[in-house]
């Protein structure tokens, strides 16, 4: 198994060198870790620089952590692809684990894992005032790219992620590669660390676009059923008349 | 007691969890923190409209009335099944408010489209893939950095 890292990294030189070091400590290590650097202003060039001897680094104008991805997929070389934010970290044994299910199942393209979250002694009177909120459970399923390996079939059936989404672009590649017919499994087990601090890209969003982006994947997701649905039962008239 | 529904009850969408649109006349509606999804046909996306300008049960009884082919009191039968499944499903609450007289969008309308009684769809295939990010409460303190 050849498993590629990508990295997106956008202002990251806080957190970008502990990232790197959870993929360089894996049990089984991904035979290339490469970094794209969305148009960061900060130290984060300084700091991937600093891994050289392992990390791929490419910077690439600021166009969103989609675009950065998609470049990474493109970039990459393994049959499988694998990828971390970087302000979160891997469980050392995460590809380890997750490899061992695609030993397991060979029908199986894509893993996902559970995650839990941790937060940053800036926003430590968040995670207060979330006690008992979802947010804080121990275990949550991590529907997103940084818990994913992936063989690159998965992205062949389902597409790249859409860059023009700045938020949810992950749950709505999933939605899609779901209705795409690609087998996917959750693993029950934490294998990522999701950090919570000042400057989280998504601390951004408020809910009233939380709620009309996902209302726009949830419809687009019925629409692209109810066609399929349509296709077949012409397909299947079709076959009757012949 | 306020948790009895009657036809001059109002009623109001429960805004902190759910978001809902109306295309083609058909109401798609999700519980953010459920992660359930729900669809609703025609007469339903007609309800849905009223329900989200705080009207009463039989406010869109009279409305379903005016734009189908079915008489008040079935309209109003129905009407009271789906707002009992509606909030069943924390999809909507009573309003303490009065009701408001509000069209319908085309409420010029005969009464003359066919008429089948709401249906609310649930769907639960997402539930997990919405359960990372639940809308947050109001955190107004945080300092939210510069990005």
């Amino acid at each position: 198994m050849q498993v590629s890292c990508i990295i997106p990294c956008y202002n990251a030189e806080r957190f970008l060198g502990e990232a790197i070091e959870s993929v360089i400590a894996q049990t089984l290590s991904p035979t290339e870790i490469i970094v794209i650097d969305d148009g960061s202003t900060d130290g984060s060039a300084a700091v991937a620089a600093r891994y050289a001897d392992r990390v791929k680094y490419l910077h690439q104008h600021n166009a969103g952590p989609a675009a950065a991805r998609n470049r990474g997929v493109e970039l990459s070389r393994g049959d499988f692809v694998a990828f971390l934010d970087a302000d979160d970290l891997w469980h050392s044994e995460k590809l380890e684990r997750q490899a061992a299910r695609f030993a397991a199942r060979p029908e199986l393209e894509a893993c996902v894992t559970h995650l839990t979250a941790f937060w940053e002694d800036e926003v430590r009177h968040e995670q207060e005032a979330l006690q008992g909120h979802a947010r804080t459970r121990s275990s949550l399923p991590g529907y997103v790219m940084q818990t994913m390996l992936a063989h690159r079939s998965a992205f062949a059936k389902t597409g790249t992620l859409n860059p023009a989404l700045r938020f949810g672009e992950d749950t709505e590649w999933f939605i899609r590669a779901r209705d795409a017919g690609v087998v996917l499994e959750m693993m029950s087990d934490v294998l990522v660390f999701r950090r919570f601090h000042a400057n989280n890209l998504t601390r951004s969003r408020g809910n009233k676009v939380l709620k009309s982006g996902i209302l726009e994947m949830v419809q687009s997701s019925l629409e692209r059923r109810r066609q399929s649905a349509v296709d077949t039962q012409f397909t299947e008239a079709g076959e009757k008349t012949l | 007691m306020s948790n009895q529904l009657r036809d001059d009850t109002c009623l109001v969408v429960n805004d902190a969890d759910v978001a809902a649109k109306v295309v083609e006349g058909e109401a798609i509606l999700i519980n953010l923190t459920s992660g359930l999804y729900y669809s609703m046909d025609k007469v339903g996306g007609l309800a849905w409209s009223m329900i989200v300008h705080g009207s009463s049960v039989e406010q869109v009884a009279e409305a379903v009335a005016a734009h189908y082919a079915v008489p008040v009191a079935r309209a109003r039968e129905d009407v009271r099944r789906l707002v009992r499944e509606l909030l069943d499903e924390n999809l909507i609450a009573f309003s303490m408010g009065q009701p408001t007289a509000v069209a319908p969008a085309g409420a010029a309308a005969a009464n003359s489209q066919p008429y089948e009684a709401p249906k609310l769809t649930r769907f639960d295939d997402m539930a997990d893939m919405f359960a990372l990010d639940p809308p947050l409460p109001e955190l107004g303190a945080i300092k939210t950095g510069n990005s």
